[in-house]
């Protein structure tokens, strides 16, 4: 089943090309991996998946059965685009809370549970803007998987993090796959898209070439 | 909406809202009972304009700011309500944030200007700290009433009771502090640069109160017309005529903003 359809997008922001005609696909339940230097549209693409900047030419076309009527972006996607998002006064905790409050679909022990899988105190007093890079990107990672995201969209998301949070975090992510999940992410380290993904899309003259690599797992 | 809206507020009304609320109304207070003794003063009215007139109209447009809208400009650059566009409609979440905003906004300064306003006419006379000589200004008994119905803009509603006037006059204040608020609410939205965004709004205060000024438009001042007591009354609709404007201003940039959110770049 095709989940993301990129078809002839384009996108430039004044005058400076992002993308130019890029198609992809995106079939449901496999993990892909986008490449690309800094600067070369990775965080774009998923911004534009997301909805959250338009394509000036073309469409990305989400399957019907992760849209809804009532919203402007995807259904039960989970994501981390750029870097992790926090509201600075809170703990880790509290700012998972507030996001998990505006759905209410889940209970402040899922939260508790998440947090402890990501490699976080659930109960530590600490306020977010005293965390670590590292520990902020597990607060997005865990805020990204809280609710049971069945669509996983990753930018960088073991950046800055622990090598043995990072061994439990892909395990993790090679489960969700084999439960049928779908994710994209991007990762300056190699070993991560070697070892996660069935497909890679390379940018690359502001399109998005589908690179042959060994599929693991 | 409206339970979103009630709950965004219930989680911002901290314990540091109540403190700077507080303290703000004891420093007001204190510099009133401090400079009061080297005026003579006609009555409570005077008294409540002193607490009032002093700083208040130059901190205005910075506190109505810094009550919320600066905690919303942080979330914006920390990225927080990028996280939440997964899960609600972003047009949605700033409506939310704009109403709490505002709201709030307005009850600080509502409950500010009402204490002032307590105070200032039911424990001041209890207190006896004010230098009170209505007949230095020719005033009796009889004609005192009457003169503070003419004083400044607003005491018309001295005419409807004591109690009428101050809370007119705490809702006037409060509406424009909102207004700042929203100013300011705006401009993070539309602007990079969140410290540019938020000290705009005192930049338009003050750029206003000049120009305006120059302009011999001297009763169109926001000085004036939010906190009118350093000149003779106006009529009423003289003050509603600058809120007017910059009401339909961001009423316009809201707008703009829900027609271009998806050029936006602070919110992705
Ligand atoms: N909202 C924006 N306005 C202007 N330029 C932007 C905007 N978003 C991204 N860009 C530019 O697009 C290019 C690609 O950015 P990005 O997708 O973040 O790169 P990366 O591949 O490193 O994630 C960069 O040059 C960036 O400056
Ligand atoms: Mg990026």
């Amino acid at each position: 089943m095709k989940l993301i359809e990129v078809v002839n997008v384009s996108k430039s922001f004044k005058g400076i090309q992002i993308f130019n005609q890029a198609n992809a696909v995106f079939e449901q339940g496999n993990i892909y991996g986008i490449l690309g230097p800094n600067g070369s549209g990775k965080s774009v693409l998923f911004k534009l998946i997301c909805g959250f900047i338009k394509p000036d030419q073309g469409d990305i076309i989400i399957h019907p059965s992760y849209r809804s009527r009532r919203a402007d972006f995807p259904q039960n996607f989970g994501i981390i685009i750029d870097r992790p998002g926090y509201a600075a006064g809170l703990t880790g905790f509290e700012n998972l809370k507030r996001w998990a409050e505006i759905r209410n679909q889940i209970k402040d022990e899922d939260i508790k549970r998440t947090m402890r899988v990501v490699g976080l105190d659930p109960d530590a007093r600490q306020k977010m803007k005293s965390y670590s890079l590292g520990m902020k990107q597990k607060i997005a990672f865990a805020q990204a998987i809280m609710e049971n995201q069945q669509v996983l969209i990753l930018d960088e998301p073991f950046n800055a993090m622990d090598v043995d949070s990072v061994k439990v975090l892909r395990e993790l992510l090679i489960k969700y796959k084999q439960e049928g999940r779908t994710i994209i992410l991007t990762s300056h380290n190699e070993e991560d898209i070697e070892l996660l993904c069935d497909q890679v899309y390379q940018i690359r003259s502001h399109k998005l070439v589908p690179v042959n690599t060994m599929a693991k797992v | 909406m409206l339970k979103e809206i009630l709950q965004e507020i219930r989680s911002k009304l901290s314990p540091k809202f109540f403190l700077s609320w507080l303290s703000l109304t004891a420093v007001l207070i204190s510099f009133a009972v401090y400079r009061s003794r080297s005026y003579e003063l006609r009555d409570s009215l005077d008294f409540f304009t002193f607490t009032i007139g002093s700083i208040l109209p130059i901190l205005f447009p910075i506190v109505s700011v810094l009550v919320l809208t600066i905690s919303f400009a942080a979330d914006i650059h920390h990225r927080f309500l990028t996280y939440t566009r997964m899960r609600r409609p972003i047009i949605e979440t700033l409506n939310i944030n704009f109403w709490a905003n505002l709201v709030l906004t307005f009850i600080f300064f509502f409950c500010l200007i009402i204490s002032l306003f307590i105070f200032a006419y039911y424990i001041e006379p209890l207190l006896g700290i004010a230098n009170f000589n209505p007949a230095g200004y020719g005033l009796t008994t009889d004609n005192i009433a009457e003169d503070t119905y003419m004083r400044h803009t607003f005491t018309q509603f001295l005419r409807y009771g004591t109690l009428t006037y101050g809370i007119v006059y705490a809702l006037w204040v409060g509406l424009n502090a909102g207004l700042f608020a929203a100013i300011g609410f705006v401009l993070v939205l539309l602007l990079r640069n969140r410290y540019l965004a938020l000290s705009l709004p005192f930049v338009i205060y003050v750029v206003g109160i000049f120009t305006l000024s120059a302009l011999g438009a001297e009763i169109y001042r926001p000085s004036y017309t939010i906190f009118p007591f350093d000149r003779i009354q106006s009529p009423i609709w003289t003050a509603l005529i600058p809120f007017t404007i910059l009401s339909v201003i961001v009423a316009g940039s809201l707008i703009y903003i829900k027609r271009n959110i998806t050029k936006l770049g602070n919110l992705t």
